[in-house]
């Protein structure tokens, strides 16, 4: 039946009713959150340690699991609706697959989507869920931690068990369930900080948090787990059916939740999945705060909320873009937004928007399969970002979501520092250590021993020792006294000659040493070595890059594997592996890629080291080659464990020298030539830009910095740099942000930048962020300005030389009541701002614009004299109107997000207690369509809640 | 007290073992009083007597000290020790009187005897029979008549007490035209201002004026507060709201 609302404006008033209390008051470290189209069941409750949800249904508190790291501070939350519990297909079938997939029914109704690998892109609703699974394998704990349990009575195959979960059934620790990230002998691994980069999503370690608690090998208290998958099936059979290259996502949601901490990273960022009531670790700013997050914050993502911004179908594609001829949109609509290839070829991708014209899509990153005709596509919000807003600064920072790193502009690449690489399909690659030749390695071990021996187990591993070395086998099956029947390659070894009766040496066990073995070939075989652990099993195919030597650069399938780190290839190769560039003070290599020449000169590059709590450094990229950045004096990376991402060199929100528009330093050539970039929409001062360089950001010329020799008003000057442009050319003439040239650091710091020519103090009382180089991280404030020197207020703790970048800001400094919120739904420029206020009693809010990636701080309130401090908070109803509660007055506005007016919405006649920071204000919408606002007490359990009508 | 000769009754050697068992004499001055029994009549009533003085004197004695001595006290003026049963007399030497050797009274009570029992001045005096402290040192009637000056176990508070009461209500004494006492208490016609503890409960209160604000109502008439107007709430708006829709 059709909703009726009879509901008169002026004759019915709003009436706020009291829901339930929560059962811990809230305070400056408490939060709530729902889902992105506010169309959930529960508002998530997190004060201090403790994590509730109120069940908007039942009218009633339920507590959940509480976070690894305890808030500090203050929190933002934010819930995701298109995010859930992870984890690899172990096996796939017509209309389901096995997964380990927490047993019992709770994944029954929900959506499984492919993430990568094989069958990527398809999503299915799962129908039903094997409930207890299978059990594979059981037993006790030996040792144990919250990252591993061992049981030494094992003697498992290397990565058997990857991807399937074990299951704590008593001692310590029991009713916890954790995916399993590799294995050895007797060994079974759940965490492992190089995977926070290489699978950060299936990298869990076990809680440790009351009422759970970490696995024990104490007597009495010694963890039992299980080793268990389950089988689930879909609505309907798969397109592509997936294999174990497959990963997938059951769309179950979760929340993000920011916090401080004191000490580096001095933040907490940690992920809870509900599906399987665990929060998740992720990694944190790192090197990019310089101090404890404070003041007061707030987050915000986008995504795929709401129906798609473009649907349709490519009518053709190139390496990095997607045309569709039937469209009109308009330039630079959509930059940030994602691209994502739903169906036909390439299905599954998804990519950031660097540029759009009115037919053409350009992407951050070449597609790993380019679309075709065929190709249906869709335009969301970018499910992958996450921003951060506040801590007493103008810096914004952005999380990426699918490789867990941060940046404070917009990402075009990342990876991990790889001299030589090994790879599974459509899986992160492992960096190689070492790659040996060796002669005489055992190709082929028949499986049918000699002589059987007596007194062998299954899994007994045992040394080959006639006529060669290191050579090893393992015991696949046996017969009555232990009399070996089967066995397999477990170790190549070399200088060995094929035959019969090949005597053996046991390694572990009891077997008689009377087992002997018939080695069937020998060839010359690559002695692999890794510099993590990995996930790879015996057989599996991988490719390997990097290597000098070209005959190393293939795909093989390997021949045995005995180790996390070792194992054995058949190679041609006439040598040892060595790497075509290595790690260095100057040069960071990551082997998998394969950039264009000088591509990403200008843009900085962000050094990490593994695990979730990283130490950063940032510096200017000076070259590139396909596989290798070049950059000033660092520390140099480590091969297989340190990570590093590429990003824009302007940072989010940075200020514009001239905001007319047709004087504005950013557009679409609309032709020119070798030595001139024309844009037609222009009017500039002549030589408003001489001395300035110019970036391409997407179309021909994509990566390159050009110094610009003189200007017209429509047409730029500059010497040849190698490419001419045309309309795809996309560029930025850098304003407000660059090298400094000179610096100094004496009551007063300067910076100089001689490519400017500024207006004289046309800064002052702007902020200045050191964005890479020296002094990184460190903002400040800007007391006046010459046509090239920056006078600061103040001098840098770390001064800034040479090799610093910087970005001035647009905004001031955030402040307390500071929140911000997608505004996906609108009628007017639908997803294109985040609105967000400014706190610290002023009366601003300001907006900031998506595409392009700047805030617009005069987006005044009409009417505007109320100001926003400590205990604002704010909602947004999906549609046309956000609402603002005032501080802790309990007076809350709506504010029509496409008009910017403000009117009144409610007055709460209860009291709040006094002001604390956090939102604890969220919109519901019922399936019939009506909404709810929800606003929780300050300093109090309290929670009221009205129809918005 | 004893009124005359004829006063004195005749035990039975049942009722001896009687007062023995109730007084715990020693052996020796049982037996002295059973052999005294079996003399000849004629001196039997004189013996009787001369016994009973003695018994008597020692019971006395005994039960005095046992109501104004504390226990431990008791045993040491007696001459045994606090964990014996067997209670003697001791002479001014401190000395224990063998009624073996001292059980005969002299004839005339102005010859002193070994129960060293004197006349003198025409009054009879037991001269050194007193009455100890816990410290072992012997009261001073003289200056030590109070029981409060005996020692701080026999120290009587309700005593202290009404000393205290009295020296309070001192100041409220009057005297009539009459002569005689009495307490005058003043009327207090000014308001009264209450101050309640926040853990106390305050009984019936007739009437309240203006209360300037109430944090928490957690109950009225063990209904929860926070119920009683979440419920007022949920009217209003199953009133206000809720009706105006249809589904």
């Amino acid at each position: 039946m059709a909703l009726t609302n009879n509901l008169k404006k002026i004759v019915d008033l709003p009436i706020f009713e009291l829901c339930n209390q929560a059962p811990t008051a809230t305070s400056a470290v408490s939060g709530t959150t729902t889902t992105d189209a506010s169309d959930g069941r529960y508002i998530y409750y997190l004060v201090g340690a403790l994590f509730y949800r109120y069940d908007c249904q039942a009218d009633m508190w339920q507590q959940l699991a509480s976070p690894n790291i305890t808030p500090a501070t203050a929190v933002a939350l934010k819930y995701t609706t298109y995010n859930g519990y992870r984890g690899n297909i172990l096996a796939g079938s017509a209309s389901g697959a096995t997964i380990g997939g927490m047993g019992g029914y709770r994944l029954a109704g929900q959506r499984i989507r492919i993430t990568n690998g094989t069958g990527i892109g398809q999503e299915r609703t799962i129908l039903s869920v094997q409930t207890t699974g299978d059990t594979l394998d059981m037993g006790l704990a030996t040792t144990a931690s919250a990252n591993l349990l061992t049981d030494t009575t094992k003697r498992w195959e290397i990565n058997q068990f990857i991807g399937y979960q074990v299951r704590l059934v008593y001692g310590t620790g029991a009713s916890q369930v954790r995916r399993i990230l590799h294995n050895d002998s007797n060994t079974l691994y759940f965490y492992d900080p190089n995977y926070q980069q290489l699978d950060p999503w299936n990298n869990t370690p076990f809680s440790a948090i009351a009422p759970y608690a970490a696995p024990v090998a104490t007597a009495g208290l010694q963890a039992n787990f299980y080793i268990e998958g389950q089988t689930i099936v879909v609505d309907s059979p798969w397109t592509v059916q997936p294999d174990d290259s497959s990963s997938f996502c059951i769309l179950g949601g979760g929340v993000w939740l920011a916090s401080a901490f004191a000490t580096a990273p001095f933040m907490s960022w940690q992920y809870y999945d509900v599906l399987s009531d665990a929060w998740i670790t992720k990694t944190a700013i790192g090197g990019l705060l310089t101090a404890a997050l404070g003041t007061d914050f707030s987050i915000e993502r986008t995504g795929e909320v709401g129906t798609p911004f473009v649907s349709s179908t490519a009518t053709s594609a190139g390496a990095r873009t997607l045309t569709d001829t039937v469209q009109t949109m308009t330039d630079n609509f959509y930059v940030n937004y994602e691209l994502r290839i739903t169906g036909g070829t390439g299905i599954g991708q998804k990519q950031r928007i660097v540029s759009n014209s009115a037919t053409r899509f350009e992407v951050a990153k070449p597609w790993d399969i380019i679309p075709s005709t065929d190709s249906t596509y869709v335009v969301y919000g970018n499910t992958d970002i996450v921003y951060l807003v506040g801590n007493g600064a103008s810096t914004m920072y952005q999380y990426h979501v699918e490789n867990d790193y941060w940046t404070i502009s917009e990402a075009i690449d990342d990876g991990q520092c790889r001299n030589m690489s090994v790879a599974y399909p459509a899986q992160e690659a492992f960096a190689m250590t070492s790659g040996v030749r060796n002669t005489g390695g055992i190709t082929a071990l028949n499986a049918t021993p000699t002589a059987g021996g007596t007194g062998y187990a299954i899994g007994d591993l045992f040394n080959i020792t006639t006529g060669g070395t290191v050579g090893k086998g393992r015991v696949e099956a046996i017969s009555a006294g232990g009399v070996v029947t089967v066995v397999s390659l477990y170790s190549s070894g070399l200088t060995y000659t094929t035959g019969a009766s090949k005597a053996t040496t046991i390694i572990s066990g009891s077997g008689n040493n009377g087992l002997t073995v018939n080695i069937t070939s020998v060839g010359t075989v690559g002695r692999i070595t890794v510099a993590s652990n990995c996930n790879l099993y015996n057989a599996d195919p991988v490719t390997i890059k990097g290597c000098t030597d070209a005959a190393w650069n293939t795909t093989y399938n390997i021949l045995a594997i005995d180790s996390l780190t070792t194992f054995d290839i058949i190679i041609t190769a006439a040598g040892n592996a060595a790497a075509t560039a290595s790690q260095t003070t100057s040069i960071i290599v990551d082997a998998t890629k394969t950039w264009t020449i000088d591509e990403h000169v200008g843009k900085i590059v962000t050094l990490s080291i593994a695990g979730q709590a990283p130490t950063t450094q940032q510096r200017r990229i000076t070259a590139n080659t396909a596989t290798t950045l070049t950059m000033a004096t660092i520390v140099a990376g480590a091969n297989g464990t340190s990570r590093y991402c590429i990003s824009n060199p302007e940072a989010f929100g940075r200020a514009e020298q001239w905001e007319q528009f047709d004087k504005r330093n950013v557009g679409f050539a609309t032709g020119g030539s070798s030595t001139t970039l024309v844009d037609s929409t222009k009017n500039w001062y002549v030589n408003q830009w001489a001395g300035y360089k110019f970036r391409v950001y997407a179309g021909t010329g994509v990566g390159a910095e050009v110094t610009i020799t003189s200007n017209t008003a429509t047409t730029l000057t500059y010497t040849a740099p190698g490419f001419t442009v045309d309309t795809t050319t996309k560029y930025i003439i850098m304003d407000s942000f660059g090298l400094a040239t000179a610096v100094t650091n004496t009551t007063n710091a300067t910076i100089t930048d001689s490519t400017k020519n500024w207006k004289v103090n046309q800064w002052a009382g702007r902020r200045l962020r050191i964005t890479a180089g020296t002094g990184i991280g460190q903002e400040i404030a800007i007391t006046s300005n010459t046509a090239t020197v920056i006078t600061c207020t103040g001098v840098f703790t770390t001064a800034p030389d040479t090799t610093s970048c910087y970005t001035i800001f647009s905004i001031p400094a955030r402040s307390t009541g500071i929140q911000i919120n997608w505004i996906y739904n609108n009628t007017g420029y639908r997803g294109r701002w985040l609105f967000s206020t400014r706190g610290g009693g002023t009366n601003v809010n300001d907006a900031f614009i998506i595409n392009e990636s700047l805030w617009t701080y005069t987006a005044l309130l009409n009417p505007q004299t109320e100001t926003v401090n400590t205990g604002t908070m704010t909602a947004y109803d999906g549609a046309n109107k956000m609402y603002l509660q005032k501080d802790a007055t309990g007076r809350i506005f709506q504010v029509d997000v496409n008009t910017i007016s403000v009117d009144g919405a409610f007055q709460l006649t209860d009291l709040h207690g006094a002001a604390v920071l956090g939102n604890r204000m969220e919109i519901m919408n019922t399936t019939d369509g009506l909404k709810y606002l929800y606003i929780m007490q300050h300093t109090g359990t309290k929670m009221w809640r009205a129809l918005i009508f | 007290m004893l009124t005359s000769g004829n006063s004195f009754r005749l035990l039975t050697k049942a009722e001896k073992n009687k007062i023995r068992l109730s007084f715990n004499f020693p052996k020796e001055t049982l037996a002295m009083a059973e052999n005294k029994f079996e003399t000849n009549n004629a001196k039997e009533t004189e013996n009787k007597k001369r016994m009973f003085l003695k018994l008597a004197g020692v019971v006395g004695l005994s039960a005095f000290a046992t109501l104004i001595v504390p226990k431990k006290a008791e045993a040491l003026v007696f001459g045994s020790t606090p964990a014996s049963n067997v209670v003697g007399v001791k002479d001014s030497a401190n000395l224990r009187i063998n009624p073996a050797e001292k059980s005969q009274l002299p004839t005339a009570l102005t010859a002193l005897g070994n129960l060293k029992v004197a006349i003198s001045e025409g009054s009879l005096s037991v001269g050194n029979v007193g009455i100890k402290k816990i410290d072992g040192s012997q009261i001073n009637p003289a200056s030590e008549e109070g029981l409060a000056a005996v020692g701080v176990s026999v120290n009587d508070q309700g005593l202290w007490m009404l000393r205290k009461i009295t020296s309070l209500l001192k100041p409220l004494g009057m005297v009539t035209g009459a002569g005689s006492n009495r307490l005058s208490v003043d009327v207090n016609s000014g308001a009264i201002t209450a101050s309640i503890a926040a853990t106390q409960t305050l009984g019936t209160v007739t009437t309240v004026g203006t209360v300037s604000s109430m944090t928490n109502l957690v109950n009225i008439g063990n209904v929860n507060g926070f119920s009683m107007v979440k419920d007022s709430a949920r009217n209003a708006y199953a009133n206000s709201i809720r009706s105006k829709i249809s589904f």
